[in-house]
């Protein structure tokens, strides 16, 4: 039995990886904490990254940095990837899990199944950038797969299925009111198609994931509306995506609260590079000056929003043998019953 | 201002309550935990002071007991004195019996323990309180509660894993039922408990229960997992309405009444963020010291329903 290694796997991705690719390979679960909860419960091999010693035929990465401080981002992303290397050998596959978002969280940068360069850009995006960078500097492409996702969709899905049902249930704004690309993967596909990938004999560099990508967040969100009965409300602010750092300042000079102004430099797409030294000493003033608490009111992440009313479509191309197996309907049917059991349409 | 003892060093002290005690100015505290390693860890991290239990028993005003749940009683008795405040970490006591001594002891003692319940400040939970209070919509017929995400960290101690009062009933489950118990007013009210059905996913510590029980004579169907994303929300169904309250920081709840439905929204007054609500509540607890919400006499019918339940599996 070939040896594979999940790192991550403890994510919706990850875990969903481990169910399926469990009873094919002799699978590790590898995680960056300790002993975390997900993957005990797993029926597989556990170990830590940072001490694993063994060398595997597969390396699926689903992780990266998730931390605040962008230089921390680097450094963390470093170390994740030479302890791919050092968990690979000659021949080892590495797949490497990315997303659309690398094109930016509006996707305004062009689209291509091809390198990009490092950017300045909000930190999730710039890690995905950055650690797509890393690995391509020290794998050929005999060896890495670049697989950037789509939107992930699926029963349990805490990215966009389970927003998407909450907006509704409580009836928080979720409708775009101009058509937009929904760029979708469903994650029985999303497994699929790793698999296939990982049994073609076929190397191909960069693959693009989503096979319903053309389908719009509008019949998405009104299938979701339908089997829980919710009409769905209209987005009807949006919150600006800032496309330049001088659009960004435009915002930020908006802005008539001067904490909200700082934290939206703070953790602004390219106004947090520049002036993040300054902003954490101005952090650690406004901390001391802090007084009681005041309520505000109700934010959603406007990421979420951004992706919701995003127009451009990220197209698939994926390996021309692999086709989806599940269709839509069926996706929705079984995002559906997932929704009944969770207790979403009581 | 006061000097404030830390007893436990794990997740929800290092990620919440230290950054929140310096934010609301308080920044003389004293931590103390079992495990050495991570106590100079933390203690480090934040230029706080690591202390022994005898330490902070002599020089805090305030004590926040943030330990696993077997050690809450001794604890609480051990720091009991007059004019203190004690803050201890939900769930609060595994027994009835624990409960009625360590309220006699607080009375005896002069000493306010307060309850660290954090969802009773969330947005949606004060709304449906408030909302319930000014609306009679008849007896309560049910109670449909589903709380559930996949877990993916571990904590300190792996309480979850070792201790039989770390199963999810008494983890996310003792929040659930808080919420259920003072938002339908049954905190403080008597009540009756009957008719129990628990299963659970395995011997305790368990992950996931599914729970019947009537209160009052009111059906009350409780799905818990740390294992499956669930809705998160509850259900009530009164004679004359339908109630349905987020579990979670979602600002809204909706009432149905005559197949009309209702968005009540908290709009301009609501908490954004698991930060602000620490923040909230630290305030109510140690600058306020709200007794009517956080008193340790609001918990004895939360107390008394898990033990019921947990007995029960």
């Amino acid at each position: 039995m070939r040896k594979l290694a999940i790192i991550g796997a403890t994510g919706y991705i990850g875990s969903q990886l481990l169910n399926h690719l469990n009873t094919h390979f002799l699978v590790t679960a590898l995680t960056r904490n300790n002993t975390p909860f997900a993957a005990t419960q797993a029926n597989c091999l556990y170990k830590k990254l940072s001490e694993c010693e063994d060398q595997f035929d597969v390396i699926i990465n689903t992780s990266y940095s998730l931390h605040v401080d962008k230089a921390t981002i680097k450094k963390e992303n470093v170390l994740m990837s030479l302890a791919i290397k050092k968990m690979a050998h000659f021949e080892t596959h590495i797949i490497h899990l990315s997303s659309l978002a690398v094109f930016g969280f509006g996707l305004d940068r062009e689209i291509q199944a091809s390198a990009l360069k490092n950017k300045n850009d909000y930190n999730y995006v710039q890690s995905k950038l950055e650690m797509e960078n890393l690995l391509l500097s020290i794998f050929n492409s005999k060896q890495l797969s670049i697989v950037r996702l789509g939107n992930v969709w699926g029963p349990e899905n805490n990215s966009w299925t389970q927003p998407i049902a909450d907006a509704l249930t409580w009836q928080l704004p979720v409708m775009p009111i101009h058509t937009s690309f929904s760029n979708i993967t469903f994650i029985q596909n999303t497994v699929s198609y790793i698999h296939f990938v990982i049994k073609s004999g076929e190397r191909k560099l960069f693959h693009h994931l989503a096979e319903f990508s053309a389908l719009t967040w509008g019949e998405v969100i009104e299938s979701v509306s339908i089997a829980l009965n919710r009409k769905a409300p209209f987005i009807e602010a949006l919150p600006p995506y800032p496309k330049s750092l001088l659009a960004e300042f435009q915002l930020v000079l908006n802005e008539e609260n001067s904490i909200k102004a700082l934290k939206k430099i703070k953790n602004g797409r390219f106004t947090s590079a520049c002036f993040i030294k300054i902003l954490n000493n101005l952090a650690n003033i406004s901390n001391r000056n802090s007084s009681s608490p005041s309520k505000g009111s109700y934010t959603i992440d406007p990421v979420f929003y951004w992706v919701l009313t995003c127009n451009t479509e990220f197209k698939n191309e994926v390996l021309p043998e692999w086709k989806p197996i599940v269709s839509f309907n069926n996706a929705m049917a079984l995002t559906n019953e997932w929704l009944s059991t969770a207790g979403y349409n009581l | 201002m006061k000097t404030i003892g830390i007893i436990g060093a794990g997740a929800i002290v290092e990620l919440y309550y230290i950054n929140t005690l310096k934010k609301l100015g308080f920044n003389d505290i004293l931590l103390f935990d079992t495990n050495t390693e991570r106590l100079t860890k933390i203690a480090c991290k934040f230029n706080i002071k690591a202390a022994s239990i005898d330490e902070i028993n002599r020089y805090c005003e305030a004590i926040i007991i943030a330990t696993p749940l077997d050690s809450h009683f001794k604890l609480c008795k051990t720091f009991c004195r007059s004019k203190r405040t004690l803050i201890c970490e939900k769930p609060f006591l595994a027994t009835l019996a624990d409960f009625d001594l360590l309220t006699k002891i607080a009375a005896e003692t002069d000493t306010t323990i307060f309850v660290a319940h954090i969802r009773r400040c969330f947005s949606a939970n004060e709304l449906a309180y408030h909302h319930l209070q000014q609306h009679d919509y008849g007896k309560l017929l049910t109670a449909h509660i589903f709380e559930g995400s996949r877990m993916n960290y571990q904590s300190s101690s792996n309480y979850l894993h070792n201790n039989p009062l770390g199963g999810v009933l008494y983890d996310t489950g003792s929040h659930a039922i808080d919420s259920f118990l003072w938002i339908t007013q049954l905190s403080t009210a008597a009540i009756i408990i009957d008719n129990m059905i628990v299963k659970t996913d395995k011997e305790e510590p368990s992950h996931e229960c599914s729970i019947q029980f009537d209160i009052n004579k009111a059906n009350v169907y409780l799905q818990l997992s740390r294992i499956k994303l669930l809705a998160n929300k509850m259900v009530l169904t009164y004679e004359r309405a339908k109630v349905e309250v987020p579990l979670n920081l979602k600002p809204n709840i909706i009432v149905s009444t005559n197949n009309l439905m209702q968005v009540v929204s908290c709009k301009d007054a609501c908490i954004n963020y698991m930060s602000e609500a620490f923040k909230f509540e630290l305030y109510d607890l140690l600058v306020v010291k709200n007794t009517e919400k956080y008193g340790i006499e609001n918990f004895r019918n939360t107390t008394l329903v898990l033990e019921k339940l947990h007995n029960e599996r």
